[in-house]
């Protein structure tokens, strides 16, 4: 596990002798703990502590890119086994895969619409990563360079060392910017081409291996060989299997700190025998610790809740996506119906604008910018107080829309009511429930009865 | 050189709930429906027991719905208007046990009754010998009063009856403990709550081997990840140790995926979102899986079509594998 | 060294309080003032909301009625810059202020240390930017390091007045946030040179807890905070079980077994150390519900409305 400023500290002479270039030991190992400073500016720090804090430097999972022109597909860097515990970082990239015993035309005509695909999410345009071929038998340089005449976007290519060299020289050839595969894949009998083919391109390597162990020992020859950008393919195509393979992983690399396996994870969904155990596999390999994805199969439809889904899981905890403020209508609310309001944090909104368009009632509902906190936590910093409210009143011209002035406050903050009457003259303010699967009732109970 | 397989020791176990009771124990049900158990996170064989796989419940109306899905009225629609028969229907595609929610008015637009309510149970009850869970519509005053006669009308069923949230928690426990039935004890996505409302139910006297817990979810892009993260912590607590959290956990991707856009409408959407019916039952069956990897015990769908594609993702998980 | 206690009683949520300022009840709030005072409050927070249209006449008069009847440093609570600014015009002595507060958001970081400069006051500065409130302790520390004390340096304002506040967050929902913020006390602590000065809100720990359980948890939350080497506190002074634990931990007093357990509370929170069951009497049943608080206060079980009963 990284260490916190305080834990780094702990290791540094507290001398505050200024020599590293900051005001004290403890602003120093802040930047430590957070990678913008070199240990190696404190000239007093102790062997022992500079032994302890190289081992915790590193990460525990090293972060893999896989490029080309403007695009990357990052993975690794993870670490935590739960997204509550601190948050996922690098989402995993879904590359759509193709055979090189396919025609150019096929390749093509399956490679390009995935590759162009994009859809937006809560104001966020999501997209495939890249594109994987795999050799079966045909021409690979071939189908490399007909996918490449339609994409621009990362690839993993899979094939034997020679096809490898020839595909990679290919690419080398045409030439786009920073066009750096993953190739798969490095086993006990190949490791060594591959190796060479992996330092020879500066190209992140696969190993693939049934076992642990066997997974370890090529990724310690490979580092012996001098390379560093490893991807681990333990070889699992079932759920069941792929679930307990991709934990143990995930622990033995942030738990045990076990270096040899301290990589991130290429799962293959594309291999299952059908469409639906594809996108199951898929689903798992989202939200269980997969750094690489490749699907055979790609249709909008599977696509976009799929990369919802990676969306949802790789959102950080600590920092919800919000909405934008503003006056949402439901059920075409008159100037006599009421107006909610409540925070930007999206789930906050959703659960409110759920209840309120559930109960088929009519009403307006003001969302104010409390940068995206929910009730409680924005009221308790200071960004949802009467101020922040009747901003948003005044904003978004709420009083031209209105006739009869009524305002609901969530529950939870029932506090307010005082100083938003101060705030809002004419208006009345009222208290709603605490909880928004409440809404429904208190507006046919309350608001319908007035 | 060997590697060491890290274990987790937990102290804990999810606690295991029995749902539905065969004529030996005094209800009519052909078979019984047993959760939890588990002495580990999900599916991880390795390091501790999980006796019995997550359920998929089917939820049917008491009458036909009005705010459903046209995709799943294209497959409930024949038998909408009869709670029998659409139970029937539910048990030949592959639920394990049924969820019927009581409306909160006729089509008429009168407020349901408890002699309306319980008429359907009983055509349920007779039509299926799946166990049964009958949530009211959601509002206090009528939910009590439906449940409460449901619960009287089905003594000895073991029944799982709702909803019991924390406003209202109090007639609905009383009425399942007098009758030998089940509770779920539904509170909004926060882990706190969910395991007050636990003890609250548990001080009334109810044992708690009988209260499953419902923490919420929003469905996938609507929040999942909330639901997600609370019901990993809520196991998380289980495992090691904190008795409030060990109870099942139940949830309800069906309602909460059928009832957001992208399953709900077919036209005047962004082309990027595919096929209609495809995209909806994915939708639906990508919130059930990912709730089952955070621990769902009972998920509650509604498309015939996605529970079987979670079925199929069950059984799989369920294959015990060591790691090597 | 001991902890300063700024009261928190003349705050607007209560109404009496609003009644009081409303209609120029001065007895009424110099009561409330030198009753704080009397209970041993160092200084005195005081709470007028935003008072947009009268703040700039209800501040000064404040000030000048509160320091009629004692003589403590006084903090202002208030978001309204032009009411602090009214009532800094208005008094003798400034360095007796203490302005509540500015944050790290750009608007407010750029103005209020210019108006605590200009009049020489004393000013509490959150660690919150724009954006969610960090969690972690390493997050809140940075703000400070990153934000809050290079805008402190480039207006000339003393670092020996700056009081750094890590925000105290509720344990009814904000859990996570209670052993970080005791952690983030601790690394301010050693972060700069001169060593900043901490102050935390109390009571927020509390915010939303039902009633009769509110002190405890402050009580044990604030000697986890006085391990951690916060330097004052706004809380209630008049919460006579909350001052004992003070005096406990200040004198050392380890003459009944409760006592000792805050000590042990508070030394083991200061070696960064756990306190463990072995701690605790857990036949005394006041210690095992200051131990489930702290069990709790640490995040380790799940709060709930009756964790004490668990």
């Amino acid at each position: 596990m990284a260490l916190t400023g305080i834990q780094i500290y702990k290791l540094l002479p507290k001398t505050n002798c200024k020599e590293c270039g900051f005001p004290t030991c403890l602003a120093f190992a802040m930047k430590l703990a957070a990678k913008q400073a070199e240990l190696s500016a404190c000239p007093y720090v102790s062997e022992e502590a500079k032994a302890k804090l190289e081992a915790a430097s590193a990460p525990p999972i090293r972060l893999v890119t896989v490029s080309a022109d403007g695009h990357e597909a990052k993975a690794g860097n993870e670490v935590v086994l739960y997204r509550h515990e601190k948050t996922f970082y690098n989402k995993p990239g879904l590359f759509l895969r193709v055979y090189d015993d396919m025609s150019a035309d096929e390749i093509q005509a399956k490679a390009k619409p995935a590759s162009e695909y994009v859809v937006e999410y809560v104001g966020i345009e999501l997209d495939m990563a890249g594109t994987a071929i795999q050799a079966r038998g045909g021409d690979f340089v071939a189908a490399v360079e007909a996918v490449r005449a339609v994409s621009d976007k990362p690839l993993i290519l899979i094939a034997d060392p020679d096809a490898l060299d020839a595909a990679l020289a290919k690419l080398q050839e045409i030439g786009i910017e920073n066009d750096r595969p993953l190739i798969c894949a490095a086993d006990a009998d190949n490791w060594q081409a591959m190796a060479e083919l992996g330092k020879k391109y500066n190209v992140p390597v696969t190993v693939k291996a049934d076992t642990l162990e066997g997974l370890a020992d090529l990724t310690e020859k490979l580092k012996e060989a001098g390379l560093q950008d490893i991807v681990l393919d333990p070889g699992v195509r079932n759920l069941s299997d792929s679930l307990t393979m991709y934990t143990v992983l995930r622990r033995l690399a942030i738990k045990s700190l076990y270096r040899p396996l301290g990589f991130p994870i290429i799962a293959f969904p594309g291999d299952a025998e059908d469409e639906d155990k594809e996108y199951a596999l898929a689903t798992m390999a989202i939200a269980k610790y997969a750094g690489f994805v490749v699907l055979d199969r790609f249709t909008p439809a599977r696509a976009y809740p799929l990369l919802v889904l990676r969306e949802n899981i790789y959102t950080d905890p600590q920092k919800p996506i919000q909405v934008l403020p503003g006056l949402y209508e439901f059920h075409n609310p008159g100037p006599e119906d009421p107006v909610f309001v409540t925070t930007n944090f999206s789930i906050t909104y959703f659960s409110v604008a759920n209840e309120i368009d559930g109960s088929g009632m009519p009403a307006w509902l003001l969302i104010a910018d409390a940068e995206g906190m929910s009730v409680l936590t924005a009221w308790a910093a200071g960004k949802f107080d009467a101020d922040r409210i009747a901003k948003a009143v005044r904003e978004f011209k709420v009083e031209e829309k209105v006739s009869r002035k009524r305002i609901v406050l969530p529950g939870l903050v029932a506090v307010l009511s005082g100083e938003l009457e101060e705030e809002l003259p004419g208006w009345e303010v009222k208290v709603g429930p605490r909880e928004a699967v409440d809404l429904p009732s208190y507006m046919k109970n309350v608001l319908a009865a007035e | 050189m060997p590697i060491e397989i890290p274990k987790q020791k937990w102290s804990g176990a999810v606690r295991e709930a029995v749902i539905g009771a065969t004529p030996e124990e005094g209800g009519t049900r052909k078979k019984k429906v047993i959760v939890g158990g588990q002495t580990t996170m999900p599916f991880l064989h390795f390091e501790g027991e999980v006796p019995h796989p997550p359920v998929i419940a089917i939820e049917i109306k008491d009458r036909k719905p009005d705010d459903w899905s046209p995709l799943l009225m294209e497959v409930w629609g024949d038998v909408a208007d009869d709670p029998g028969a659409w139970a029937k229907k539910a048990e030949e595609n592959g639920a394990d046990l049924l969820l019927l929610t009581l409306s909160l008015t006729d089509a008429d637009g009168n407020p349901n009754t408890p002699e309306r309510a319980v008429e359907a149970v009983k055509k349920v009850l007779e039509a299926s010998g799946l166990p049964l869970m009958v949530f009211g519509p959601g509002q206090a005053d009528l939910d009590n009063e439906l449940i409460v006669a449901v619960s009287d009308a089905a003594k000895g069923e073991r029944l799982v009856l709702g909803i019991c949230e924390e406003q209202n928690y109090r007639t609905i426990t009383a009425t399942a403990m007098a009758n030998d039935h089940l509770v779920s004890s539904r509170t909004a996505m926060d882990v706190n709550l969910a395991k007050q409302l636990v003890i609250l139910i548990h001080d009334m006297g109810m044992p708690l081997d009988r209260i499953l817990i419902d923490p919420t979810t929003g469905a996938l892009g609507y929040g999942i990840e909330y639901g997600y993260s609370v019901m990993e912590r809520l196991r998380l607590a289980a495992l090691q140790g904190d008795t409030m959290t060990q109870g099942p956990m139940l949830i309800t991707p069906g309602e909460e995926a059928w009832r957001v856009k992208e399953s709900k409408v077919g036209e005047g959407v962004p082309e990027a979102w595919g096929d209609w019916k495809e995209r909806a039952i994915n939708w639906e069956v990508t919130t059930a899986t990912a709730l089952i990897y955070s621990g769902a015990d009972i998920v509650i769908m509604r498309h015939p079509e996605s529970v079987a594609r979670v079925h199929a993702v069950i059984q799989d998980l369920m294959t015990a594998v060591e790691p090597a | 060294m001991k902890v300063k206690i700024i009261g928190e009683n003349i705050h607007i949520i209560s109404k009496k309080v609003k009644d009081a300022i409303n209609n120029r009840d001065a007895a009424f709030l110099q009561d409330l003032a030198a009753r704080q005072v009397e209970a041993g409050a160092w200084g005195l927070d005081l709470n007028v909301g935003p008072r947009k249209r009268d703040g700039h006449e209800v501040l000064p008069w404040l000030v000048e009625i509160i320091w009629d009847v004692v003589d403590v440093p006084l903090s202002l609570d208030t978001t309204n810059l032009t009411a602090i600014e009214a009532a800094l015009e208005s008094v003798d002595d400034p360095s007796k202020i203490i302005i509540n507060s500015t944050s790290a958001e750009p608007e407010r970081l750029e103005k209020v240390p210019l108006v605590a400069k200009k009049y020489g006051t004393k000013l509490i500065a959150l660690t919150m930017g724009k954006g969610a409130i960090p969690v972690s302790a390493d997050d809140r520390v940075n703000i400070a390091l990153e934000k809050l004390i290079p805008r402190m340096e480039e207006v000339g304002f003393p670092i020996e007045d700056l009081i750094i506040d890590p925000l105290v967050l509720t344990v009814s929902g904000l859990q996570e946030y209670c052993p970080q913020c005791v952690e983030a006390i601790r690394t301010l602590k050693v972060a700069w040179e001169p060593p900043l000065k901490t102050i935390g809100g109390l009571s927020n720990v509390s915010n939303g807890v039902p009633r009769e359980m509110r002190p405890l948890i402050n009580r044990v939350y604030c000697a986890q905070l006085m391990g951690a080497g916060i330097d004052m506190m706004i809380a209630d002074p008049l919460d006579e079980k909350l001052m004992e634990v003070i005096r406990i931990i200040e004198e050392r007093d380890d003459s009944t077994p409760v006592g000792r357990l805050y000590l042990t509370i508070y030394d083991k929170t200061a070696a960064m150390e756990e306190v463990t069951p072995d701690d605790v009497d857990m036949n005394d049943p006041e210690q095992v519900a200051i131990w489930k608080t702290l069990q709790v206060l640490e995040n380790k079980v799940i709060y709930t409305d009756s964790y004490l009963k668990m």
